[in-house]
Protein backbone atom coordinates (compact mmCIF):
# COMPACT_ATOMS: atom_id res chain seq x y z
CA UNK A 1 0.00 0.00 0.00
CA UNK A 2 1.31 3.53 -0.98
CA UNK A 3 1.37 6.72 0.90
CA UNK A 4 -2.65 8.19 0.77
CA UNK A 5 -2.46 11.02 -1.78
CA UNK A 6 -5.06 13.58 -1.49
CA UNK A 7 -6.27 15.75 -4.37
CA UNK A 8 -9.34 18.40 -4.77
CA UNK A 9 -12.45 16.80 -5.98
CA UNK A 10 -13.96 20.18 -6.98
CA UNK A 11 -14.55 22.90 -4.05
CA UNK A 12 -16.61 20.82 -2.34
CA UNK A 13 -15.18 17.19 -2.27
CA UNK A 14 -11.29 15.95 -1.86
CA UNK A 15 -10.54 12.22 -2.45
CA UNK A 16 -8.03 9.84 -0.92
CA UNK A 17 -6.09 7.61 -3.18
CA UNK A 18 -4.69 4.58 -1.23
CA UNK A 19 -3.37 2.74 -4.11
CA UNK A 20 -4.71 1.99 -7.54
CA UNK A 21 -6.59 -1.69 -8.35
CA UNK A 22 -8.85 -4.00 -7.49
CA UNK A 23 -7.65 -5.82 -4.43
CA UNK A 24 -9.31 -7.37 -0.92
CA UNK A 25 -7.55 -6.28 1.57
CA UNK A 26 -6.64 -2.74 0.00
CA UNK A 27 -10.57 -2.61 -0.26
CA UNK A 28 -10.75 -3.17 3.55
CA UNK A 29 -7.96 -0.69 4.26
CA UNK A 30 -10.43 1.76 2.14
CA UNK A 31 -13.32 0.84 4.08
CA UNK A 32 -11.37 1.14 7.81
CA UNK A 33 -9.97 4.51 6.67
CA UNK A 34 -13.53 6.01 5.72
CA UNK A 35 -14.81 4.97 8.61
CA UNK A 36 -11.99 7.03 10.52
CA UNK A 37 -12.62 9.78 8.60
CA UNK A 38 -16.08 9.68 9.59
CA UNK A 39 -15.42 8.12 13.52
CA UNK A 40 -13.45 11.80 13.57
CA UNK A 41 -16.82 13.70 12.77
CA UNK A 42 -14.84 16.39 10.92
CA UNK A 43 -17.53 19.73 10.98
CA UNK A 44 -18.77 20.44 7.27
CA UNK A 45 -18.35 16.64 6.65
CA UNK A 46 -21.21 15.41 4.82
CA UNK A 47 -20.64 12.12 3.13
CA UNK A 48 -17.66 9.45 3.23
CA UNK A 49 -18.01 7.37 0.10
CA UNK A 50 -15.50 4.20 -0.13
CA UNK A 51 -14.49 2.74 -3.34
CA UNK A 52 -11.94 0.60 -4.66
CA UNK A 53 -8.63 2.22 -3.56
CA UNK A 54 -9.75 5.48 -2.80
CA UNK A 55 -12.58 7.46 -1.22
CA UNK A 56 -13.89 10.88 -1.02
CA UNK A 57 -14.98 13.42 1.37
CA UNK A 58 -17.64 15.90 0.68
CA UNK A 59 -17.70 19.15 2.72
CA UNK A 60 -19.08 22.56 2.69
CA UNK A 61 -17.02 24.83 1.75
CA UNK A 62 -18.58 27.66 3.15
CA UNK A 63 -18.03 25.67 6.77
CA UNK A 64 -14.77 24.66 6.29
CA UNK A 65 -11.97 24.77 3.64
CA UNK A 66 -9.92 22.20 1.67
CA UNK A 67 -6.63 23.04 3.33
CA UNK A 68 -8.70 22.43 6.90
CA UNK A 69 -10.17 19.06 5.62
CA UNK A 70 -7.13 17.33 4.14
CA UNK A 71 -5.39 18.34 7.33
CA UNK A 72 -8.03 16.50 9.36
CA UNK A 73 -8.81 14.16 7.14
CA UNK A 74 -4.57 13.47 7.69
CA UNK A 75 -4.80 13.56 11.27
CA UNK A 76 -7.59 10.54 11.29
CA UNK A 77 -5.55 8.08 8.47
CA UNK A 78 -3.13 8.45 10.71
CA UNK A 79 -5.05 7.53 14.16
CA UNK A 80 -4.10 3.48 15.12
CA UNK A 81 -7.56 2.94 16.38
CA UNK A 82 -9.39 2.92 13.25
CA UNK A 83 -12.42 1.11 13.96
CA UNK A 84 -13.18 -2.19 12.83
CA UNK A 85 -15.47 -3.30 9.78
CA UNK A 86 -19.02 -3.16 10.36
CA UNK A 87 -21.02 -6.06 10.16
CA UNK A 88 -19.92 -9.42 9.83
CA UNK A 89 -17.65 -9.41 6.42
CA UNK A 90 -18.66 -12.42 4.27
CA UNK A 91 -21.39 -13.70 6.51
CA UNK A 92 -24.20 -12.64 3.88
CA UNK A 93 -24.76 -14.85 0.81
CA UNK A 94 -27.08 -13.85 -1.84
CA UNK A 95 -27.93 -16.17 -4.71
CA UNK A 96 -29.13 -14.23 -7.59
CA UNK A 97 -30.75 -16.27 -10.46
CA UNK A 98 -29.65 -14.73 -13.89
CA UNK A 99 -31.52 -15.33 -17.55
CA UNK A 100 -27.97 -15.32 -19.47
CA UNK A 101 -29.42 -13.75 -22.29
CA UNK A 102 -27.62 -9.73 -22.31
CA UNK A 103 -27.75 -7.62 -25.59
CA UNK A 104 -23.74 -8.18 -25.70
CA UNK A 105 -23.49 -12.09 -24.62
CA UNK A 106 -22.32 -13.03 -28.04
CA UNK A 107 -19.76 -9.88 -28.25
CA UNK A 108 -17.96 -11.03 -25.07
CA UNK A 109 -18.14 -14.54 -26.34
CA UNK A 110 -16.21 -13.45 -29.81
CA UNK A 111 -14.20 -10.84 -27.93
CA UNK A 112 -12.87 -13.57 -25.03
CA UNK A 113 -12.95 -16.25 -27.65
CA UNK A 114 -15.24 -18.90 -25.51
CA UNK A 115 -18.62 -19.89 -26.44
CA UNK A 116 -22.22 -18.79 -24.83
CA UNK A 117 -21.93 -21.47 -22.35
CA UNK A 118 -18.61 -20.95 -21.57
CA UNK A 119 -19.21 -17.55 -20.70
CA UNK A 120 -22.10 -18.71 -18.62
CA UNK A 121 -20.30 -21.53 -16.50
CA UNK A 122 -16.95 -19.08 -15.96
CA UNK A 123 -19.23 -16.06 -14.78
CA UNK A 124 -21.26 -18.31 -12.50
CA UNK A 125 -18.69 -20.46 -11.08
CA UNK A 126 -17.43 -17.70 -8.76
CA UNK A 127 -18.51 -16.30 -5.32
CA UNK A 128 -17.95 -12.75 -5.73
CA UNK A 129 -17.38 -9.88 -2.70
CA UNK A 130 -18.98 -7.07 -2.76
CA UNK A 131 -15.69 -4.15 -3.26
CA UNK A 132 -18.12 -0.99 -3.27
CA UNK A 133 -21.72 0.08 -3.59
CA UNK A 134 -22.26 2.98 -5.29
CA UNK A 135 -22.89 4.51 -9.42
CA UNK A 136 -26.25 4.55 -8.81
CA UNK A 137 -28.74 3.21 -5.68
CA UNK A 138 -28.39 -0.57 -5.24
CA UNK A 139 -25.35 -1.17 -7.80
CA UNK A 140 -22.79 -3.14 -6.33
CA UNK A 141 -19.43 -3.49 -8.01
CA UNK A 142 -18.67 -7.41 -7.55
CA UNK A 143 -15.31 -8.76 -8.07
CA UNK A 144 -13.08 -10.41 -8.60
CA UNK A 145 -13.88 -11.66 -12.51
CA UNK A 146 -11.98 -14.46 -14.07
CA UNK A 147 -9.40 -12.70 -15.89
CA UNK A 148 -9.95 -14.67 -19.13
CA UNK A 149 -14.07 -12.42 -19.20
CA UNK A 150 -12.04 -9.67 -18.94
CA UNK A 151 -13.13 -6.84 -21.41
CA UNK A 152 -12.38 -3.37 -21.20
CA UNK A 153 -15.67 -0.54 -20.95
CA UNK A 154 -17.80 0.13 -24.09
CA UNK A 155 -16.16 3.10 -25.60
CA UNK A 156 -18.96 4.74 -25.52
CA UNK A 157 -21.29 4.41 -22.66
CA UNK A 158 -24.88 3.20 -23.53
CA UNK A 159 -27.55 6.26 -22.34
CA UNK A 160 -29.63 3.51 -21.08
CA UNK A 161 -29.62 0.60 -20.03
CA UNK A 162 -32.75 -1.64 -18.91
CA UNK A 163 -32.80 -2.67 -14.87
CA UNK A 164 -32.47 -6.00 -13.95
CA UNK A 165 -29.22 -6.43 -16.58
CA UNK A 166 -26.38 -8.44 -15.37
CA UNK A 167 -22.87 -7.06 -16.78
CA UNK A 168 -19.13 -7.22 -16.66
CA UNK A 169 -16.09 -5.00 -17.78
CA UNK A 170 -12.71 -6.15 -17.03
CA UNK A 171 -12.73 -7.54 -13.51
CA UNK A 172 -15.91 -6.18 -12.12
CA UNK A 173 -19.70 -7.66 -12.26
CA UNK A 174 -22.65 -6.56 -11.29
CA UNK A 175 -26.11 -5.85 -11.49
CA UNK A 176 -28.15 -2.59 -13.00
CA UNK A 177 -30.83 -2.18 -10.34
CA UNK A 178 -32.81 0.42 -12.40
CA UNK A 179 -32.48 2.07 -15.87
CA UNK A 180 -29.14 4.03 -15.94
CA UNK A 181 -26.67 5.18 -18.21
CA UNK A 182 -23.51 2.37 -18.67
CA UNK A 183 -20.26 1.62 -20.04
CA UNK A 184 -20.37 -2.51 -19.30
CA UNK A 185 -21.41 -5.55 -21.57
CA UNK A 186 -24.89 -6.67 -20.93
CA UNK A 187 -24.85 -10.66 -20.48
CA UNK A 188 -27.84 -11.44 -18.65
CA UNK A 189 -31.28 -10.74 -16.81
CA UNK A 190 -32.00 -10.71 -13.38
CA UNK A 191 -35.82 -9.94 -11.28
CA UNK A 192 -34.36 -9.57 -8.39
CA UNK A 193 -35.11 -6.31 -6.78
CA UNK A 194 -31.94 -4.54 -5.71
CA UNK A 195 -32.95 -1.28 -4.30
CA UNK A 196 -36.23 -0.17 -2.92
CA UNK A 197 -36.23 3.02 -1.33
CA UNK A 198 -39.20 1.87 0.91
CA UNK A 199 -37.46 -0.84 2.47
CA UNK A 200 -35.26 -0.42 5.78
CA UNK A 201 -32.47 -1.26 3.71
CA UNK A 202 -32.80 -0.23 0.51
CA UNK A 203 -29.72 -1.69 -1.19
CA UNK A 204 -30.01 -5.21 -1.28
CA UNK A 205 -26.19 -5.44 -0.71
CA UNK A 206 -23.59 -4.07 1.40
CA UNK A 207 -19.82 -3.63 0.99
CA UNK A 208 -18.30 -7.54 2.20
CA UNK A 209 -21.63 -9.46 1.20
CA UNK A 210 -20.91 -12.66 -0.83
CA UNK A 211 -22.95 -13.23 -4.46
CA UNK A 212 -23.64 -16.32 -6.51
CA UNK A 213 -25.10 -15.71 -9.85
CA UNK A 214 -27.15 -18.83 -10.44
CA UNK A 215 -27.96 -19.47 -14.34
CA UNK A 216 -31.93 -19.70 -15.43
CA UNK A 217 -32.73 -21.61 -18.54
CA UNK B 1 -53.17 23.48 -2.97
CA UNK B 2 -51.31 24.12 -6.27
CA UNK B 3 -53.26 21.80 -9.08
CA UNK B 4 -51.29 20.75 -12.20
CA UNK B 5 -54.03 21.93 -14.61
CA UNK B 6 -51.51 21.51 -17.44
CA UNK B 7 -48.00 19.50 -17.24
CA UNK B 8 -45.03 20.48 -18.92
CA UNK B 9 -43.03 18.52 -20.59
CA UNK B 10 -40.90 18.36 -17.70
CA UNK B 11 -41.61 19.29 -14.29
CA UNK B 12 -40.25 17.47 -11.12
CA UNK B 13 -39.99 18.28 -7.48
CA UNK B 14 -36.32 19.74 -6.20
CA UNK B 15 -34.51 20.59 -3.11
CA UNK B 16 -30.93 21.04 -2.10
CA UNK B 17 -30.79 17.08 -2.69
CA UNK B 18 -29.94 14.03 -0.67
CA UNK B 19 -26.79 14.30 1.96
CA UNK B 20 -25.32 11.31 3.77
CA UNK B 21 -26.89 8.90 1.43
CA UNK B 22 -23.60 8.86 -0.92
CA UNK B 23 -22.12 5.80 0.71
CA UNK B 24 -25.16 3.69 -0.09
CA UNK B 25 -25.23 4.39 -3.61
CA UNK B 26 -27.84 7.21 -3.69
CA UNK B 27 -27.22 10.10 -5.69
CA UNK B 28 -27.09 13.98 -4.41
CA UNK B 29 -29.88 14.71 -7.26
CA UNK B 30 -31.88 18.37 -6.04
CA UNK B 31 -32.22 21.48 -8.11
CA UNK B 32 -30.15 21.65 -11.40
CA UNK B 33 -29.83 25.21 -10.77
CA UNK B 34 -28.87 25.42 -7.06
CA UNK B 35 -28.03 28.87 -7.06
CA UNK B 36 -31.68 30.08 -8.37
CA UNK B 37 -33.30 27.76 -5.70
CA UNK B 38 -31.46 29.22 -3.19
CA UNK B 39 -32.19 32.59 -3.87
CA UNK B 40 -35.89 31.96 -4.47
CA UNK B 41 -36.21 30.23 -1.06
CA UNK B 42 -34.13 33.31 0.91
CA UNK B 43 -36.61 35.64 -1.23
CA UNK B 44 -39.60 34.12 0.34
CA UNK B 45 -38.15 33.54 4.25
CA UNK B 46 -38.04 29.75 3.27
CA UNK B 47 -36.02 26.97 4.58
CA UNK B 48 -32.81 27.17 2.32
CA UNK B 49 -33.58 23.28 2.00
CA UNK B 50 -37.14 24.10 0.50
CA UNK B 51 -38.54 22.33 -2.22
CA UNK B 52 -39.89 23.95 -6.12
CA UNK B 53 -41.43 22.89 -8.92
CA UNK B 54 -38.05 22.38 -11.67
CA UNK B 55 -39.96 23.11 -15.07
CA UNK B 56 -38.68 22.74 -18.06
CA UNK B 57 -38.88 22.28 -22.15
CA UNK B 58 -42.59 23.41 -22.42
CA UNK B 59 -45.42 25.49 -21.33
CA UNK B 60 -47.94 24.70 -18.87
CA UNK B 61 -50.30 26.04 -16.21
CA UNK B 62 -50.54 25.73 -12.70
CA UNK B 63 -53.99 26.70 -10.55
CA UNK B 64 -53.68 27.82 -7.20
CA UNK B 65 -56.41 26.85 -4.61
CA UNK B 66 -55.99 29.18 -2.14
CA UNK B 67 -53.89 32.62 -0.87
CA UNK B 68 -50.36 31.30 -1.87
CA UNK B 69 -47.36 33.34 -2.69
CA UNK B 70 -44.76 32.47 -4.99
CA UNK B 71 -41.98 33.49 -6.99
CA UNK B 72 -40.11 32.21 -9.99
CA UNK B 73 -36.50 31.87 -11.15
CA UNK B 74 -33.68 30.17 -13.36
CA UNK B 75 -34.43 30.11 -16.59
CA UNK B 76 -36.08 33.55 -18.54
CA UNK B 77 -39.66 32.37 -19.23
CA UNK B 78 -43.06 33.64 -20.59
CA UNK B 79 -45.01 34.08 -17.52
CA UNK B 80 -48.41 35.17 -16.65
CA UNK B 81 -50.73 35.35 -13.51
CA UNK B 82 -54.46 36.16 -14.33
CA UNK B 83 -53.16 37.25 -17.64
CA UNK B 84 -50.90 39.45 -15.92
CA UNK B 85 -46.86 39.10 -17.17
CA UNK B 86 -44.98 37.52 -14.23
CA UNK B 87 -41.52 38.88 -13.13
CA UNK B 88 -38.91 36.76 -12.09
CA UNK B 89 -37.40 36.83 -8.90
CA UNK B 90 -40.53 39.04 -7.79
CA UNK B 91 -42.96 37.57 -4.99
CA UNK B 92 -46.61 37.09 -6.19
CA UNK B 93 -49.76 37.03 -3.77
CA UNK B 94 -51.75 34.42 -5.73
CA UNK B 95 -55.61 34.02 -4.67
CA UNK B 96 -57.85 31.17 -5.05
CA UNK B 97 -58.45 30.30 -8.77
CA UNK B 98 -55.91 31.71 -10.17
CA UNK B 99 -53.96 30.25 -12.53
CA UNK B 100 -50.20 30.73 -13.74
CA UNK B 101 -49.15 30.09 -17.01
CA UNK B 102 -45.66 29.09 -18.47
CA UNK B 103 -46.58 29.81 -21.99
CA UNK B 104 -42.55 29.37 -22.96
CA UNK B 105 -39.06 29.13 -21.77
CA UNK B 106 -37.10 32.00 -23.69
CA UNK B 107 -33.36 31.83 -22.52
CA UNK B 108 -31.87 28.76 -20.38
CA UNK B 109 -33.54 25.58 -19.65
CA UNK B 110 -34.64 24.99 -16.02
CA UNK B 111 -37.41 27.40 -14.15
CA UNK B 112 -37.79 26.86 -10.74
CA UNK B 113 -41.95 28.15 -8.87
CA UNK B 114 -41.04 28.31 -5.91
CA UNK B 115 -43.75 29.02 -3.09
CA UNK B 116 -43.74 30.23 0.37
CA UNK B 117 -43.64 27.26 2.73
CA UNK B 118 -41.89 25.16 0.06
CA UNK B 119 -43.41 22.16 -2.38
CA UNK B 120 -44.27 19.85 0.40
CA UNK B 121 -43.78 16.33 -0.28
CA UNK B 122 -42.76 12.48 1.50
CA UNK B 123 -38.99 12.92 2.59
CA UNK B 124 -37.78 10.36 0.81
CA UNK B 125 -34.25 9.54 2.66
CA UNK B 126 -34.50 13.12 4.37
CA UNK B 127 -34.81 15.10 0.80
CA UNK B 128 -37.98 15.94 -1.09
CA UNK B 129 -36.32 15.91 -4.31
CA UNK B 130 -37.21 13.47 -7.32
CA UNK B 131 -34.41 10.93 -8.44
CA UNK B 132 -36.17 9.92 -11.72
CA UNK B 133 -33.71 6.66 -12.70
CA UNK B 134 -34.97 4.82 -9.82
CA UNK B 135 -38.61 6.45 -9.47
CA UNK B 136 -37.81 8.22 -5.37
CA UNK B 137 -38.52 11.29 -4.57
CA UNK B 138 -41.44 13.69 -5.36
CA UNK B 139 -44.90 12.78 -6.41
CA UNK B 140 -43.92 8.90 -6.92
CA UNK B 141 -40.45 9.84 -8.10
CA UNK B 142 -41.99 10.74 -11.47
CA UNK B 143 -42.59 13.64 -13.22
CA UNK B 144 -45.50 16.12 -12.67
CA UNK B 145 -48.30 15.17 -14.55
CA UNK B 146 -52.15 17.20 -15.09
CA UNK B 147 -54.19 16.60 -12.24
CA UNK B 148 -51.70 16.41 -9.78
CA UNK B 149 -52.63 18.20 -6.27
CA UNK B 150 -49.93 19.68 -4.33
CA UNK B 151 -49.58 21.60 -0.97
CA UNK B 152 -46.97 24.34 0.19
CA UNK B 153 -45.79 23.85 3.63
CA UNK B 154 -46.92 26.25 6.09
CA UNK B 155 -45.00 29.43 5.77
CA UNK B 156 -44.44 31.33 9.09
CA UNK B 157 -45.81 34.40 9.27
CA UNK B 158 -42.69 36.64 10.48
CA UNK B 159 -41.27 34.80 7.36
CA UNK B 160 -43.66 36.27 4.61
CA UNK B 161 -41.92 38.33 2.20
CA UNK B 162 -42.31 42.07 2.84
CA UNK B 163 -41.71 43.74 -0.21
CA UNK B 164 -43.27 43.53 -3.71
CA UNK B 165 -40.38 45.03 -5.64
CA UNK B 166 -38.02 42.70 -7.82
CA UNK B 167 -34.99 41.60 -6.50
CA UNK B 168 -32.14 43.77 -7.23
CA UNK B 169 -30.41 42.21 -10.38
CA UNK B 170 -26.98 42.09 -8.86
CA UNK B 171 -28.34 39.94 -6.73
CA UNK B 172 -29.58 37.38 -8.84
CA UNK B 173 -27.45 34.34 -9.76
CA UNK B 174 -26.01 34.89 -13.19
CA UNK B 175 -27.73 33.20 -16.16
CA UNK B 176 -25.67 34.10 -19.33
CA UNK B 177 -21.61 33.14 -18.33
CA UNK B 178 -20.23 31.66 -21.11
CA UNK B 179 -17.41 30.61 -18.88
CA UNK B 180 -17.55 28.05 -16.60
CA UNK B 181 -14.84 27.31 -14.08
CA UNK B 182 -13.29 23.99 -12.96
CA UNK B 183 -10.69 22.60 -10.11
CA UNK B 184 -8.67 20.67 -12.20
CA UNK B 185 -7.47 17.25 -10.59
CA UNK B 186 -3.98 17.53 -11.92
CA UNK B 187 -2.56 21.18 -10.68
CA UNK B 188 0.61 20.34 -12.47
CA UNK B 189 -1.41 21.38 -15.43
CA UNK B 190 -0.96 17.88 -17.61
CA UNK B 191 -4.20 16.61 -18.28
CA UNK B 192 -6.14 19.76 -18.13
CA UNK B 193 -8.74 20.96 -20.86
CA UNK B 194 -9.09 24.42 -22.08
CA UNK B 195 -10.92 25.83 -24.58
CA UNK B 196 -14.39 25.87 -26.19
CA UNK B 197 -16.87 23.14 -26.01
CA UNK B 198 -20.73 23.13 -27.33
CA UNK B 199 -23.50 21.25 -25.31
CA UNK B 200 -24.51 17.90 -26.91
CA UNK B 201 -27.69 17.59 -27.28
CA UNK B 202 -27.40 14.09 -24.89
CA UNK B 203 -27.06 16.10 -22.15
CA UNK B 204 -29.93 15.20 -18.94
CA UNK B 205 -29.85 15.67 -15.24
CA UNK B 206 -27.28 13.12 -15.25
CA UNK B 207 -24.40 14.86 -17.13
CA UNK B 208 -24.06 17.42 -19.96
CA UNK B 209 -21.87 15.79 -22.97
CA UNK B 210 -19.23 18.38 -24.42
CA UNK B 211 -18.50 18.65 -28.05
CA UNK B 212 -15.01 20.32 -28.61
CA UNK B 213 -10.78 18.80 -29.20
CA UNK B 214 -9.44 17.54 -26.26
CA UNK B 215 -6.31 18.09 -25.46
CA UNK B 216 -5.56 14.95 -23.59
CA UNK B 217 -6.43 10.96 -23.59
CA UNK B 218 -10.03 9.61 -22.03
CA UNK B 219 -9.24 6.11 -20.73
CA UNK B 220 -10.98 3.85 -17.80
CA UNK B 221 -9.67 3.84 -14.21
CA UNK B 222 -10.23 1.63 -11.17
CA UNK B 223 -13.84 3.59 -10.31
CA UNK B 224 -13.50 6.07 -7.55
CA UNK B 225 -15.75 8.67 -6.33
CA UNK B 226 -17.77 11.33 -8.16
CA UNK B 227 -20.07 13.95 -7.89
CA UNK B 228 -22.02 16.86 -9.38
CA UNK B 229 -19.57 18.58 -11.42
CA UNK B 230 -17.33 16.24 -12.22
CA UNK B 231 -15.54 16.09 -15.24
CA UNK B 232 -14.78 12.50 -17.02
CA UNK B 233 -13.11 11.78 -20.30
CA UNK B 234 -14.17 8.35 -21.81
CA UNK B 235 -11.78 6.55 -23.89
CA UNK B 236 -14.21 7.69 -26.70
CA UNK B 237 -12.81 10.74 -25.95
CA UNK B 238 -16.03 13.10 -25.66
CA UNK B 239 -16.05 15.08 -22.34
CA UNK B 240 -18.86 14.28 -19.77
CA UNK B 241 -20.04 16.95 -16.93
CA UNK B 242 -22.09 14.97 -14.20
CA UNK B 243 -24.71 16.83 -13.33
CA UNK B 244 -27.28 16.77 -9.89
CA UNK B 245 -28.13 13.25 -10.79
CA UNK B 246 -24.32 11.90 -11.01
CA UNK B 247 -24.00 8.60 -9.97
CA UNK B 248 -21.94 8.19 -6.41
CA UNK B 249 -18.72 5.86 -8.27
CA UNK B 250 -17.52 6.03 -12.09
CA UNK B 251 -14.69 4.77 -14.15
CA UNK B 252 -14.07 7.33 -16.42
CA UNK B 253 -10.48 9.07 -15.94
CA UNK B 254 -11.23 12.39 -13.98
CA UNK B 255 -10.17 15.72 -14.95
CA UNK B 256 -11.23 17.80 -12.33
CA UNK B 257 -14.98 19.26 -11.39
CA UNK B 258 -16.82 22.45 -12.41
CA UNK B 259 -17.05 25.08 -9.33
CA UNK B 260 -20.24 25.09 -7.13
CA UNK B 261 -20.44 28.52 -8.31
CA UNK B 262 -20.54 27.76 -12.03
CA UNK B 263 -22.44 24.38 -11.88
CA UNK B 264 -26.14 26.28 -11.88
CA UNK B 265 -24.61 28.29 -14.68
CA UNK B 266 -23.67 25.61 -16.87
CA UNK B 267 -27.22 23.52 -16.26
CA UNK B 268 -29.06 26.34 -17.70
CA UNK B 269 -26.96 26.43 -21.21
CA UNK B 270 -29.00 24.42 -24.15
CA UNK B 271 -27.72 22.01 -26.67
CA UNK B 272 -25.42 23.35 -29.15
CA UNK B 273 -24.58 26.69 -26.35
CA UNK B 274 -21.40 27.58 -26.93
CA UNK B 275 -19.21 27.18 -23.27
CA UNK B 276 -15.23 27.89 -22.24
CA UNK B 277 -13.74 25.68 -19.71
CA UNK B 278 -11.40 27.76 -17.42
CA UNK B 279 -9.00 26.22 -14.50
CA UNK B 280 -9.22 28.13 -11.16
CA UNK B 281 -7.26 26.80 -7.95
CA UNK B 282 -9.67 25.05 -4.94
CA UNK B 283 -9.27 28.33 -2.95
CA UNK B 284 -9.76 30.40 -5.31
CA UNK B 285 -13.48 29.06 -6.67
CA UNK B 286 -14.19 28.38 -2.48
CA UNK B 287 -13.90 31.94 -1.49
CA UNK B 288 -16.44 32.45 -4.89
CA UNK B 289 -18.55 29.27 -3.02
CA UNK B 290 -18.69 31.77 0.53
CA UNK B 291 -19.49 34.77 -1.45
CA UNK B 292 -22.46 33.28 -3.18
CA UNK B 293 -23.48 31.87 0.05
CA UNK B 294 -23.23 35.88 1.38
CA UNK B 295 -25.51 37.28 -1.26
CA UNK B 296 -28.30 34.52 -0.15
CA UNK B 297 -27.88 36.24 3.25
CA UNK B 298 -28.38 39.27 1.83
CA UNK B 299 -31.27 37.84 -0.41
CA UNK B 300 -32.51 36.85 2.73
CA UNK B 301 -32.27 40.37 4.54
CA UNK B 302 -33.77 42.41 1.79
CA UNK B 303 -36.62 40.42 1.77
CA UNK B 304 -37.41 40.96 5.20
CA UNK B 305 -37.39 44.88 4.20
Amino acid sequence: MTDPVIAPLGDAALTVSLGDGIDEALSRSVVMNAQAISGAAIMGVTDVVPAYASLAVFYDPVIIGYDDVRQRVLAALAAPDAGPLSGGEGSVIHRIPVVYDGEDLDDVARRTGFSRNEVIAMHSAIEYRVFVTGFIPGFAYLGILDERLSVPRREVPRRRVPPGSVAIAERQTGVYPAASPGGWHLIGTTSVTMFDPMRDRPALLSVGDRVRFEPLE
Amino acid sequence: MIRVAKAPAYATIQDGGRRGFLANGVPRAGAMDQAALLSLNAMLGNDPRAAAIEWALTGGQLELAGSVVFAIGGADADVTLRDHPVEPYRAYRASAGDVLSVKAITRGRFLYVAFSGGVDSDLVMNSRSTYLPAGFGGVDGRRLKTGDTLSSGKPKARHLPQVSDSLPSEMRPPLDSDVIHYVPRDSAGTHQLSGQFSISPASDRTGFRLVGSVGTEGGSITSEPVCPGTIQLPPGGEPIVLMADAPTIGGYRILGAVTTADLGVLAQRMPGEVIRLEPVSVKSAQSQAVERAEVIERIREWALG
